[in-house]
């Protein structure tokens, strides 16, 4: 699967947030963006998969050559595309085996058998060092920050998206949980070819990564891009590269 | 029919004529009005002569609930099956049963009017030291007026059920007036769960007196009937007695709820907690009056009224009036809350993200928010048919008809709100 951004300018009640980005992201590449707070990478991932505030005022996002701009939410997920939310939302009540559940037979069209969707969520979770009694509780509530980002991937990997947009995977996580993150992150990638785009301020988890591309974001606009190299030169000189 | 009777149906009588319909100041400009049947048409109801349709409607809800309920009670069929329970005439009580009545005639006027227009009363006895179970199926074919006293003797337990339904095709006021007595050291559970039909009203009395030691945990889900108007006082009238009430409404179409509760703490390290969940749809209509008293010589006292309310578009409206009133502020833990909002858009957007198409994600949010209200439910057959009640309405867009009660809600979880 391939996804293509192009010339994209988003704006949220009129003010322009995103003015032309383009991107070109093919199956089993790992790119990272970087940049200031405020410099439009949350809304770019956010108007990738659809949200309704948004608004695309010129630019196409592609699937495989197909303008996906239009389409509902729920088709683009059912498509291939996953985001990792850089805030989680809590849903007290839902449970998340129920919600995870739901939202695999949504995808796929073919519920898994429950003992074998919970085989799979078990061992997910066990990759992930999460307790277990978190999965028989409601949806990322009462979560810490780093066990919602956990949750997050192990949503990820149930699903098993074509391509999936992590938001900030690293914030609020430890540094053993970011070593499992990446960890669980890469091995997905490569087992699945999975496209990715990584979003973070900080290198710290792209020393478990192997990205290659690497695209510095301001003002709403990519400014810099390069190989990993470019990761050294923003630690050094900040966002002014 | 006694002399006491008499006095006391004149003295009500007399009550209803001169109460105003809302006593409380605040909430004397937001109220919902039932329409309370004339003398007349409650004695017509009460020879309706649907005995048999209602017997059949009762045995088919059973089927449906897969539950053998101990009492069914309705104006023309009565069915008890319980040791504890005891079916009296209202006019055959005698001067102490009515002089020991919890609700007073000058309580209010809906009181007053269902104290004198009452048939039937059920009396739940516990002896000291028991611990029972007990099931009441209410079936609602014609304006039904009625009391029910629970008595919880020393140091006992009683477990309670209630089910309301509607006798298809018929509408009409139910109004159940119920006492609570638990006595030191005991310990009661409560649900009641309404499905009456859009064209019933339903009319909810209830006030407890909660000694020493002891606690009731509520749960009223107000899920059916086209008018609903609740009017409760629970007073912790014992040292380290505690009330845990939950509230959960759900209404769509036209429905219009009116849910008045207070909550009092009485004596020292005395605990009320009050928490209330409304979710609307349609042009549905919600007052929360939830008032929390904390009187004076309450040391250690703990009170919490907590009120949420969802509008799940532009037409239905939720209005919360928490009220509070402390005499003792000294040592003494108070909060009360209250919060309206539309539909959480980014939960919408969180859930269609992965892959949830949004009638769905909507279907899903009503559910989970019910549901956070639903884990009061100690009782594990009351919360099954609670949940999936509510389930089964937010699938079909229904209420006032009970279907097949399925083991587990696929979006229910056991262990919300803990």
């Amino acid at each position: 699967m391939k996804l293509e951004i192009k010339n994209l300018h988003v704006s949220i009640d009129d003010k322009e947030v995103v003015n032309g980005v383009d991107l070109v992201i093919n199956e089993g590449e790992l790119h990272v963006i970087m940049g200031p707070n405020g410099s439009g990478k949350t809304t770019l991932a956010k108007a990738i998969m659809g949200h309704p505030q948004l608004k695309i005022t010129s630019g196409d996002i592609l699937l495989d050559n197909k303008s996906i701009v239009g389409m509902k939410v729920n088709e683009r997920a059912k498509l291939g595309l996953f985001l990792q939310f850089q805030n989680p939302i809590e849903i007290e009540g839902l449970g998340l085996l129920n919600f995870l559940n739901t939202a695999r037979g949504a995808i796929t069209n073919k519920p898994l058998q429950f003992k074998e969707f919970m085989s799979e969520v078990k061992s997910t979770s066990a990759a992930l060092e999460l307790k277990d009694e978190l999965i028989g509780r409601s949806l990322n509530h009462g979560f810490s920050g780093g066990e919602k980002k956990k949750v997050e991937i192990l949503q990820m990997r149930v699903l098993k998206p074509k391509i999936a947009i992590l938001d900030e995977p690293d914030s609020g996580l430890d540094v053993d949980a970011i070593r499992i993150v990446a960890k669980n992150v890469e091995s997905m990638r490569q087992d699945m070819n999975m496209g990715l785009i990584v979003i973070t301020h900080y290198s710290r988890i792209l020393n478990y990564m192997q990205p290659e591309f690497i695209h510095v974001m301001k003002d709403g606009k990519i400014v810099k891009e390069g190989g990993k190299e470019l990761i050294r030169e923003v630690e050094e000189s900040g966002y002014n590269v | 029919m006694s002399e006491a009777y008499d006095e006391f149906r004149r003295d009500a009588l007399q009550q209803y004529d001169t109460l105003p319909y809302e006593l409380n100041d605040l909430y004397k400009k937001y109220f919902v009005e039932v329409h309370l049947p004339s003398e007349t048409d409650l004695d017509a109801a009460r020879s309706s002569g649907r005995r048999k349709e209602v017997e059949a409607y009762a045995n088919y809800i059973e089927e449906r609930t897969n539950k053998k309920f101990d009492v069914v009670i309705s104006n023309s069929f009565v069915r008890n099956s319980s040791g504890i329970v005891s079916i009296k005439r209202m006019d055959s009580l005698s001067e102490s049963e009515l002089r020991g009545k919890i609700f007073k005639n000058t309580d209010n006027k809906l009181v007053a009017y269902v104290n004198a227009n009452s048939r039937d009363v059920v009396f739940v006895k516990i002896e000291k030291k028991t611990s029972k179970k007990l099931s009441i199926m209410v079936i609602n074919e014609d304006n039904l007026v009625f009391q029910v006293f629970f008595d919880i003797g020393e140091g006992a337990f009683l477990d309670v059920f209630e089910l309301y339904a509607s006798l298809p095709g018929t509408g009409a006021l139910v109004s159940p007036l119920q006492e609570f007595s638990v006595h030191k050291d005991s310990k009661m559970e409560f649900t009641m769960l309404n499905d009456g039909n859009a064209q019933s009203q339903l009319l909810n009395l209830s006030k407890g007196i909660i000694e020493e030691n002891s606690e009731i945990n509520l749960n009223f889900i107000y899920n059916g009937s086209g008018i609903t108007k609740s009017v409760g006082f629970f007073d912790t009238q014992g040292k380290s007695s505690r009330i845990n009430a939950a509230e959960t409404i759900y209404g769509t179409r036209e429905q219009k709820f009116d849910i008045n509760t207070y909550v009092i703490n009485s004596k020292e390290r005395s605990y009320t907690r009050l928490e209330t969940g409304a979710i609307l749809d349609g042009g549905s209509y919600c007052l929360l009056k939830g008032y929390a008293k904390v009187e004076r010589l309450t040391r250690g006292a703990f009170s919490r009224v907590n009120q949420r309310g969802i509008v799940l578009n532009d037409k239905a409206h939720v209005d919360a009036l928490p009220d509070m009133s402390i005499d003792y502020s000294n040592e003494v833990s108070a909060t009360h809350s209250a919060a309206t909002s539309p539909i959480d858009k980014e939960a919408l957007f969180y859930m269609e993200s992965r892959g949830i198409p949004e009638t769905q994600a909507r279907k899903m949010f009503v559910a989970s928010f019910i549901t956070r209200y639903l884990s009061n439910i100690q009782n594990p057959s009351a919360k099954e048919i609670a949940s999936s009640v509510i389930l089964s309405r937010i699938e079909n867009d229904d209420f006032g008809v009970i279907n097949t009660v399925t083991p587990k809600g696929i979006w229910m979880t056991s262990t919300a709100n803990k």
